[in-house]
């Protein structure tokens, strides 16, 4: 018994003395990244979830570009120019000539025209930001396409951004077509596209290689090879990357980030983050009808403890609907402030001032804005309770929450929103537009607020347009239906002898400039 | 015992037939819907309809079961709503990652746990005795999630011997694929480096996710073990004049088996179901997360896909298991 004992304990220690399996550090030409994967879909035209998005930014270039974070010129990508019909309806886009997919087919305007069209017929999560502009595209030579829109837009361009918009190399995709699928099928997990690196592989649940595209028709980028790892546990994360096993780490908690603040091989990319965080009030839902009961909870609410308490100082406070970074961002409106006595105030004038009982619906999962939301439901339970109101929480996974929130059976809920293209009409018109897609479930309608936004949605001097998005903050902040609660900062650790990482608020994974050193 | 098999084969499918019931009528009462999340907050009406209409969700629960069956008798499990993936090719691709951590997960718990009951209850009350129950007392109440966390601080951040996550390393590529189970596929295929960097790859998980079993067949089979050594037939053994380790491993260990054997199979069984808080914290890629995964989205596919392969690995679990009694114990007939 005693040799068995001691056979088995040789073998362990055996085991683990060998070195074989243990990495180490990646060499200096791979960049290994940590991530918690959630994408369905590498296919532009269905990549919806911030990793598919972000994975389709590095391997589909699109036709025009932001740089820097500064999202109020967008400058030429694969389009070397574009002009405007003097009705605002047609937009016609001059493509850059040599480019070559990673397949070395060269781009031309069919191209182009065959992915809208894909897109919009596969007609999944991304395909409405281009159904809501586009009417109608055509090549008009081997090198120009003219796309009609149903009405004149001042944020056309910027929809282009996202990788729905992102040409694929039609001649790939077509030959993979199987049943009427446009090739969904295969390009879930491949890639054809003009950008820096190509899709090698997705193993699911272990994670996605890119390799560099040799064919690409800008700047080479330096790393050979990209592998985005799926590690779902926010620790196993932390340990492999101060280990150095990972060069970043993308979904560490605020408290870790603190933790690696000192750090010696660790050092911190920052930026702003294009998301919010909202609480929501069903107008529907007696007495949330009445504005001032509505007014009475955004003052009711401490906006600086979810800042600094909740999300450890990693967010900004948000003033308005338009997050920091958007054209039309105010720093400070003046509307929002933590102010319980007027909200008692409020209240009584209101004719509620014992208050009321009322449930406050979120989901359980994951919260994409960096807090965890059973604490933020907590406080904002606790802070309307001092003003009389009693607040019922419940949490649901993810699908039972959406189904109540579309159904406009919620009451009170707390939700995330992330920009799909960088302008305040991403913003402004699903939160303030009658029929917008957040608007619409909480069954809010102001026309006065609607003919703003739709007037500044095609007004092309940008100083109007701000003036325009004023006068549309002050409504929404007042009369609707929201309070905003916490715009995210992306904080993201990395390994020091990480180089050229650009932060950039959309694509928080843009691998084209990063090298090692 | 030919028929006894066969009669088991039987009520097992007449039992998955009735699961197969159960589990669509469960998954479609519950409240959520799975194409609105896959389209997300920002999918129209008229998209969610297109695309229910195109997955058949719009027609009568009846005619959908129906459908459901007759793709099942060929085979078909349907589509993944969620991974757009035949449901089946999702299984395939994520079974054998579990089926070869629960099973080295529970060579574990057998080789450490039969061997530490065995001394257990031999030397009851003697120092030996304490440790062997204070560690399978640890073993039933601490939490995986804690315990992995701890395995991955201890052996891998501080010390470095060990890996933290997946099934192989990196840099490494997996062995050519032919049964899916890395330690087999690489030692058919000579792949030396692969079969090393997997088997360090399946320790820390493998201890994770079998140490509860490890704990509970140990406490067992002390408790039978003690059992069957004060009988009588023990006592005359032991006066004819036979030894310790002769009367264990030839006598008492046959008879303490039975009980344990039940332990044994009732734990590879769930081990086999995919675990998902192990999976999580050593992104060990398996069934677990998709299981996981399926039942909050409301995949209704998949959810009844992953139902009925577990329910059919419990019964051929539970069918070994049976068998196996009869080998054990010749009054046991299969009946």
């Amino acid at each position: 018994m005693k040799k068995y004992f001691v056979i088995l304990l040789a073998l362990s220690f055996l085991l683990t003395l060998s070195t074989i399996g243990m990495a180490g550090a990646p060499p200096k030409d791979i960049l290994v990244v940590a991530e918690k994967f959630d994408a369905v879909s590498l296919d532009p035209a269905v990549a919806y979830e911030f990793s598919s998005v972000n994975i389709c930014m590095n391997v589909y270039d699109t036709l025009v570009v932001y740089k820097n974070g500064d999202f109020s010129k967008p400058y030429p990508g694969l389009a070397e120019r574009w002009e405007v019909s003097p009705d605002g309806l047609v937009w016609t886009f001059y493509l850059r000539k040599g480019v070559k997919f990673s397949s070395g087919n060269e781009l031309t305007a069919e191209d182009v025209v065959y992915s809208f069209k894909r897109a919009m017929a596969i007609n999944k999560g991304p395909a409405w930001i281009l159904e809501e502009n586009v009417k109608d595209i055509k090549a008009v030579d081997k090198y120009t396409v003219a796309i009609t829109i149903k009405q004149p837009s001042a944020y056309f361009l910027s929809t282009l951004y996202n990788p729905v918009a992102a040409p694929v190399d039609s001649k790939v995709v077509k030959a993979h077509e199987k049943n009427g699928d446009w090739g969904e099928g295969w390009l879930t997990d491949h890639s054809a596209g003009t950008g820096p690196f190509v899709i090698k592989g997705w193993e699911r649940n272990v994670g996605v290689t890119l390799v560099r595209n040799n064919n690409y028709w800008g700047d080479a980028p330096k790393l050979k090879k990209v592998i985005v790892r799926d590690i779902q546990e926010a620790n196993t994360q932390k340990m492999m990357l101060e280990k150095g096993e990972v060069d970043i780490a993308y979904a560490l908690t605020n408290e870790m980030k603190i933790e690696l603040r000192n750090n010696p091989d660790i050092k911190m990319a920052k930026g702003v983050n294009l998301r919010i965080g909202y609480l929501g009030m069903n107008v529907l839902k007696k007495p949330l009808d009445n504005v001032k009961v509505r007014q009475a909870i955004r003052y009711a609410l401490d906006y600086d403890a979810i800042v600094n308490k909740l999300a450890k100082g990693m967010g900004l406070r948000m003033e308005g609907v338009i997050i920091k970074g958007l054209l039309g961002y105010e720093k400070s409106l003046g509307i929002y402030e933590y102010n319980p006595e007027k909200a008692k105030r409020l209240m009584k004038e209101a004719g509620y001032e014992n208050g009321f009982d009322i449930t406050l619906t979120t989901s359980s999962g994951p919260s994409s804005m960096g807090l965890i939301l059973e604490d933020l439901g907590a406080l904002v339970q606790q802070n309307l309770a001092a003003i009389g109101i009693k607040v019922k929480l419940q949490f649901l996974a993810g699908s039972a929450y959406l189904q109540l929130y579309r159904n406009k059976k919620t009451e009170l809920n707390i939700g995330a929103w992330g920009a799909d293209y960088p302008d305040p009409h991403n913003f402004v018109q699903p939160f303030g537009r009658t029929g917008g897609s957040l608007a619409k479930r909480l069954s809010y309608s102001n026309p006065a607020l609607d003919m703003i936004i739709d007037k500044a949605a095609v007004e092309l001097d940008p100083a109007k347009r701000v003036k325009l998005y004023e006068a549309a903050q002050d409504i929404l902040c007042v009369d609707g239906p929201y309070a905003f609660l916490v715009q995210p900062q992306g904080i993201i650790p990395m390994r020091k002898r990480v180089e050229g990482f650009v932060y950039d608020p959309l694509n928080l994974y843009s691998f084209r400039t990063v090298y090692k050193k | 015992m030919k028929t006894y098999i066969i009669r088991r084969i039987l009520f097992t499918i007449f039992m998955l037939f009735g699961i197969t019931i159960m589990t669509f009528t469960i998954s479609h009462i519950v409240p959520g819907d799975p194409v609105a999340t896959l389209l997300g907050d920002r999918g129209t009406d008229e998209q969610i309809a297109y695309l229910r209409h195109k997955l058949g969700l719009d027609q009568p629960l009846w005619k959908q079961y129906i459908i459901y069956m007759k793709q099942l008798s060929h085979f078909d499990m349907g589509t993944s709503i969620r991974t757009n993936r035949p449901v089946a090719k999702d299984l395939a691709h994520y079974f054998p990652a579990t089926f070869e951590l629960s099973t080295f997960a529970i060579f574990l718990s057998i080789i450490l746990g039969i061997p530490a009951g065995i001394l257990s209850a031999v030397k009851k009350d003697k120092w030996i005795d304490h440790i062997t129950r204070i560690f399978s007392l640890l073993g039933v109440s601490v939490p995986v999630f804690w315990l992995g966390l701890i395995l991955l601080a201890l052996f891998y951040a501080k010390l470095g011997i060990l890996p933290a996550s997946g099934r192989i390393d990196m840099f490494i590529d997996p062995p050519t694929h032919i049964t899916g189970l890395y330690l087999i596929d690489s030692i058919l295929t000579g792949n030396w480096e692969a079969f090393w960097s997997s088997l360090q790859h399946l320790i820390l998980p493998g201890f994770c996710l079998g140490y509860l079993s490890m704990a509970r067949i140990t406490r067992m089979m002390r408790s039978s073990m003690l059992e069957v050594l004060q009988q009588d037939y023990i006592r005359t053994a032991k006066a004819t004049g036979l030894s310790w380790s002769r009367i264990i491993w030839k006598y008492a260990l046959k008879n303490a088996f039975i009980p344990t054997l039940t332990v044994i199979g009732l734990s590879y069984g769930s081990l086999l179901s995919g675990a998902v808080l192990t999976e999580t914290i050593f992104s060990w890629p398996g069934l677990g997360k998709y299981v996981v995964d399926s039942a909050l989205f409301l995949d209704f596919s998949a959810i009844m896909g992953v139902t009925l392969v577990i329910a059919l690995i419990y019964s051929i679990a539970n069918m070994i298991v049976d068998i196996l009694y009869s080998f054990f114990d010749p009054r046991v007939t299969l009946s």
